[in-house]
């Protein structure tokens, strides 16, 4: 059993196609999808309720976005692996996720290799945590 | 956000094509699978193309004319029931109930909302029906319009007495919240939006692809504790779905979506394989939505007439 097989992740994005297919594409690679949520307080309500190891997070997100919940995901577990994903390439967006402590920052489109081998790695983190 | 839209779909679109590869992988590494798949496949086409004609059947039909007579009784009786069968509907449903742990739950679960106000009913991919299916879509949830048919028709009864049936979830509800006092409030406002975005308290996702399990519609509600939270209804193939089929599965699944479960009856609406010929609200899934919001029973359809 790879370490994907021991993962479980909740996926937030305000685009209900992109949770559903991007959910598809995680269970067939092996990692189990225990949570979707389709808006930044969606993701806090999730993340308190199912502690996944890890949360992949919409940046802009009407209303309550990925700012908003990376924030308190982040006040409720310092140590929370957070993808977030996001088609804003602006320098201070860049700079705004890594002072909040984000785990990673993936680009729209992503490439499936990246995103697999960003699993990877954090499988390893998450066992040793 | 206009730039995100797009970078959605171009997301989507990798997604998919690896999506499409895994999946052709595993079937590869599994032929019983495919076969299965095959099957299942072929089955599905039965129930949707019923207006292809039984090549083999009238194939058999010319030898066994040859044959024999009583022979050709027999078979002409079989193809009888057929053709009667194709006549009705045929549509297969499943749900399922979660909590937010993703553990599938037994029990039926209600809407627990602030008396008067509404659900909002999401129908997302609604570009891949013309505005006339997407009238009869919203026509399943809004319409107070009802019939009276006679009950020996649907077996319920002796000729001459009859039942009223509601052709849209709204004129239902609203009768039920007036008939009968209940601990929670009868849902019986719905605004509908069409967005491509997850909004909503029921969602109405539209889809092309086929249910490789045969199935024409799903319904899967999220609960916390004893109030649904957020329900997901998926219609498959609906491009080749007719409009009496389109209309009776959005009444089925938002039958499931107010919280009922499958009916005892198989000749009601809310039957785990719909084959009536009569797909409307029935006065015992207006009895069944009653007894759920005052908190008697878990949702289960029992017709006693």
């Amino acid at each position: 059993m790879s370490l994907r097989e021991n993962l479980n992740v909740i996926v937030i994005d305000d685009d209900y196609n992109t949770v559903e297919v991007f959910t598809e594409f995680l269970e067939l690679s092996g990692v189990k999808v225990v949570g979707k949520g389709y808006d930044g307080k969606d993701g806090v309500h999730l993340y308190k309720q199912l502690k996944p190891d890890i949360v992949f997070l919409d940046v802009m997100m009407p209303d309550f976005n990925g700012f908003y919940a990376l924030e308190n995901i982040k006040k409720i577990n310092p140590n929370a692996l957070v993808v977030m994903i996001t088609a804003d390439l602006s320098i201070e967006t860049e700079i705004k996720l890594e002072n909040m402590k984000a785990t990673s920052i993936i680009y729209k489109p992503f490439d499936i290799q990246q995103i697999l081998e960003i699993i990877d790695k954090l499988a390893l983190k998450a066992v040793k945590s | 956000m206009q730039k995100e839209i797009v970078e959605d779909l171009r997301q989507q679109q990798i997604l998919l094509t690896a999506i499409n590869s895994k999946l052709k992988e595993k079937t590869n590494t599994n032929s019983l699978h495919s076969q299965i798949n095959t099957n299942t496949e072929k089955i599905y086409n039965h129930i949707f193309n019923p207006q292809k004609p039984p090549i083999k059947k009238k194939g058999i039909l010319f030898w066994v004319t040859i044959l024999s007579i009583p022979a050709l009784l027999f078979f002409a009786i079989t193809v009888d029931t057929d053709i009667f069968a194709e006549d009705q509907y045929s549509l297969t449903s499943k749900y399922v109930t979660e909590n937010l742990r993703g553990d599938t739950i037994d029990t039926w679960k209600f809407w627990n909302i602030i008396p008067g106000s509404a659900l909002t009913v999401n129908i997302v991919n609604s570009e891949l029906l013309d505005d006339d299916k997407i009238l009869i879509i919203k026509d399943a949830i809004t319409s107070y319009e009802t019939i009276l048919i006679d009950d020996a028709l649907t077996h319920k009864g002796p000729k001459g007495t009859s039942s009223t049936y509601y052709l849209g979830w709204t004129g239902s509800l609203k009768n039920a919240a007036e008939l009968y006092p209940t601990k929670y409030p009868i849902p019986n406002n719905f605004d509908i939006i069409e967005s491509k975005r997850g909004e909503g308290d029921i969602i109405i996702l539209l889809s092309k692809l086929k249910d490789t399990d045969g199935y024409s519609g799903f319904t899967k509600s999220t609960v916390d504790g004893n109030e649904i939270l957020k329900t997901s209804i998926t219609i498959y193939d609906v491009n080749n779905l007719s409009e009496n089929q389109l209309s009776t599965l959005v009444l089925h699944e938002m039958g499931h979506a107010m919280g009922l479960a499958h009916s005892t009856a198989p000749e009601d609406l809310m039957a785990p394989v719909i084959t009536t010929n009569f797909p409307y609200i029935s006065e015992c899934d207006i009895a069944a939505i009653a007894a759920l919001y005052n908190g008697e029973i878990q949702g289960q359809v029992v017709c006693e007439k």
